[in-house]
């Protein structure tokens, strides 16, 4: 095992896999696999910004999920800080998580309805056994006004809430045990456009004062830029780019980047390039294309690309990208 | 300008429940153009839905009320003439598409009867000849293999297809107006450039106006020719979209415009994006004076007191503000 300070990651994937199997009975075992997250590896520095992008089921939430091990990952591995998270007892891990959290897409849906917010922020000083009874009411307090509420709040439930103020909740949970490493799962995806700064801004705030890292996971483009210094882009299951967000916006390699870049309105007039219509939809997991994911989507493909799967390759120094033709 | 197809004077529309009468929309009046894209924007909960659906009284009622206004299509006041006038007006003349196309169909029947329903219902074509049209119009909107899909159900197309289901459902008997409310939000990026695509070619082909209800101002800009932005169920400012987005005259409009990241705009480290503090306010508590004051960077005394009225300002423009000159 090596030692926190030797090892500039903080966060490393090795060819993670998650499989979920479909169909199939009681008796009879079902032999069709739906490759959710299919063989993906990247690795995030301390006190970085990684974004994680792709259409709705291309796998980015399981992903996430199969890094928390939230979900058991079918084979790969994830290293924190140099330690193998899944060769780690259930103690072991709980110990971890400590360092570990995750912000949800959907506030509602994530805070207990019937708990008032002071009973939601304790649980995970209860949970680690940290702090006594007046100290944690002490540090509920000085949470809520960490993320721009009110201690006063703390007495309500969370439908007494507007959207942006739950994830503010949402997020103070996560912080409250000082974390180096939250997933944050399409955290602004449910809020509205003047609240979605708000809480992008908190976040960049807190990334800063205590040094977190995320791995923030969006189908919002612009987002991703403004918040991310590396973004890596999922497709069904695999990650096709991979690079600094400078360079992914500037220069994109893969067509399916560039697509997703090419749909982004933009609001001032004449800036706009003609937008690339990306044909169909995304293919089922449970049965990808043979060759390139992609092909049958692509404006640019060819007949290799039916038949050779290509391999995600660094095209510059921190450049990956997996396309034949590029 | 070419004439208008459809005229809104003063809707206001509001629900009563437990905590008292609200008021969703509040005298609200605008002209509909021929063969124009209008769009309406606005964040949740600021009276855009509800405004559309009440054009063709789709509220339920109660708790919903429309408590005063008109509605001007075809010199008839959609808001007064019976039901059974208003259903000949309902899916023939005017059309509606709706954010969810998960849920706005129906599972249990196949996309075949469902396309086929509003041209049983409003014309006088055959059972063969209706399905005939509805194979043309699954054509239309570019849908694959549309003969085999006419015996499908819902369930059996993604979230794409199913949307251009809906806009087929939507244009079988030629509406002159279109009222899409948020026809792409429930889908991918990808999925929503070739819906956008779909109704602005539609749109050129048919001539038909559309009512377009959103939160993405991006989108709008790219298809919109004119906009209207609400704020708590009132309508701030309005105008050709390109300008009004240029330079917009009313502070929530310009608070809009900033807290969205600009792509392809180099990042400064530790550059923060604009924010516009607090949070919309909800209709029993409404501020006093103008409904955006206690957020509004440019707030005066005078806000706080008087309700801005919308004047116009020349070239197609509209605001509702006290401010005079270009808020910063």
């Amino acid at each position: 095992m090596t030692s926190p300070s030797s090892n500039p990651h903080l966060l490393e994937v090795k060819q993670l896999k998650k499989h979920f199997s479909v169909g199939g009975s009681f008796l009879k075992k079902s032999n069709l696999n739906v490759r959710a997250v299919d063989g993906i590896s990247f690795t995030l520095k301390e006190g970085e910004t990684l974004g994680l992008v792709g259409e709705s089921g291309c796998g980015k939430s399981t992903a996430a999920r199969a890094i928390l091990r939230l979900v058991e990952p079918t084979s790969g591995e994830v290293l924190y800080r140099g330690e193998n998270l899944a060769s780690l007892s259930q103690r072991e891990m709980q110990a971890i998580r400590k360092e570990m959290q995750i912000i949800f897409q959907d506030p509602n849906a994530s805070l207990n309805p019937r708990r008032r917010v002071q009973s939601i922020l304790e649980e995970p000083f209860k949970i680690h056994d940290i702090a006594g009874k007046t100290e944690i009411k002490e540090r509920v307090a000085q949470l809520l006004k960490q993320v721009g509420l009110d201690p006063e709040h703390a007495r309500r439930f969370p439908h007494e809430f507007s959207g942006g103020q739950l994830q503010r909740i949402g997020i103070a949970r996560a912080i409250a045990l000082s974390p180096r490493l939250i997933v944050a799962d399409e955290p602004v995806s449910s809020l509205d456009v003047s609240i979605r700064a708000q809480v992008i801004n908190l976040m960049q705030d807190l990334k800063e004062t205590m040094n977190i890292s995320y791995l923030f996971i969006s189908h919002d483009m612009a987002i991703v830029e403004h918040f991310c210094d590396r973004v890596a882009v999922m497709y069904l299951g695999k990650i096709v780019e991979l690079a600094t967000s400078e360079k992914l916006y500037t220069d994109p390699r893969h067509p399916y980047t560039e697509a997703l870049l090419s749909v982004i309105p933009s609001m001032e007039s004449g800036s706009k390039k003609q937008p690339l219509l990306i044909k169909g939809d995304i293919p089922s997991p449970a049965n990808p294309p043979s060759g390139c994911a992609f092909h049958p989507r692509c404006p640019i493909k060819e007949k290799q690309c039916e038949t050779t799967v290509p391999e995600l390759k660094e095209i510059t120094p921190g450049h990956f990208s997996a396309c034949l033709l590029r | 300008m070419t004439d208008s197809v459809l005229r809104v004077e003063n809707l206001k529309v509001s629900f009563s429940g437990k905590d008292g009468k609200l008021t969703a929309v509040n005298g609200i009046s605008y002209r509909l153009m021929a063969g124009e894209i209008l769009a309406m924007v606005g964040e949740s909960g600021c009276g855009k839905t509800v405004g559309a659906l009440s054009l063709l009284r789709l509220i339920p009622e109660p708790p919903g009320k429309i408590e005063t206004g008109s509605v001007t299509f075809n010199s008839k006041d959609l808001l007064k003439i019976n039901l059974q006038e208003l259903r000949e007006v309902r899916g023939r003349d005017i059309a509606m598409i709706f954010q969810d196309p998960m849920t706005s169909l129906n599972p249990v029947l196949t996309l075949g009867n469902q396309i086929m329903e509003p041209l049983l219902r409003h014309t006088s074509l055959t059972h063969k000849e209706a399905w005939e049209k509805a194979v043309e119009i699954l054509r239309q909107v570019e849908i694959p293999s549309p003969v085999e899909k006419m015996t499908q159900y819902p369930h059996q197309l993604s979230g794409g297809m199913r949307q251009r289901v809906m806009i087929g459902m939507a244009l079988t008997c030629s509406p002159k107006i279109l009222i899409a409310d948020e026809p792409t939000t429930a889908l991918d990026v990808l999925i929503q450039a070739q819906i956008i695509d779909l109704l602005q070619h539609l749109k050129e082909q048919t001539g038909m106006s559309i009512l377009l209800i959103t939160h993405d101002l991006g989108m709008v800009t790219e298809i919109a020719q004119r906009v209207i932005v609400m704020y708590a169920g009132e309508i701030v400012e309005s105008g050709p979209a390109r300008e009004l987005f240029h330079t917009p005259l009313h502070p929530y409009t310009l608070g809009l415009k900033n807290s969205v990241p600009k792509l392809g705009q180099k990042k400064e480290t530790n550059k923060r994006l604009v924010e516009i503090p607090g949070n919309v306010p909800s209709l029993n508590q409404l501020p006093s004076g103008c409904a955006f004051h206690p957020r509004c960077p440019s707030v005066m005394e005078r806000c706080k007191i008087e309700k801005p009225v919308l004047r116009e300002v020349g070239h197609g423009r509209e605001v509702s503000c006290w401010l005079e000159g270009n808020p910063s």
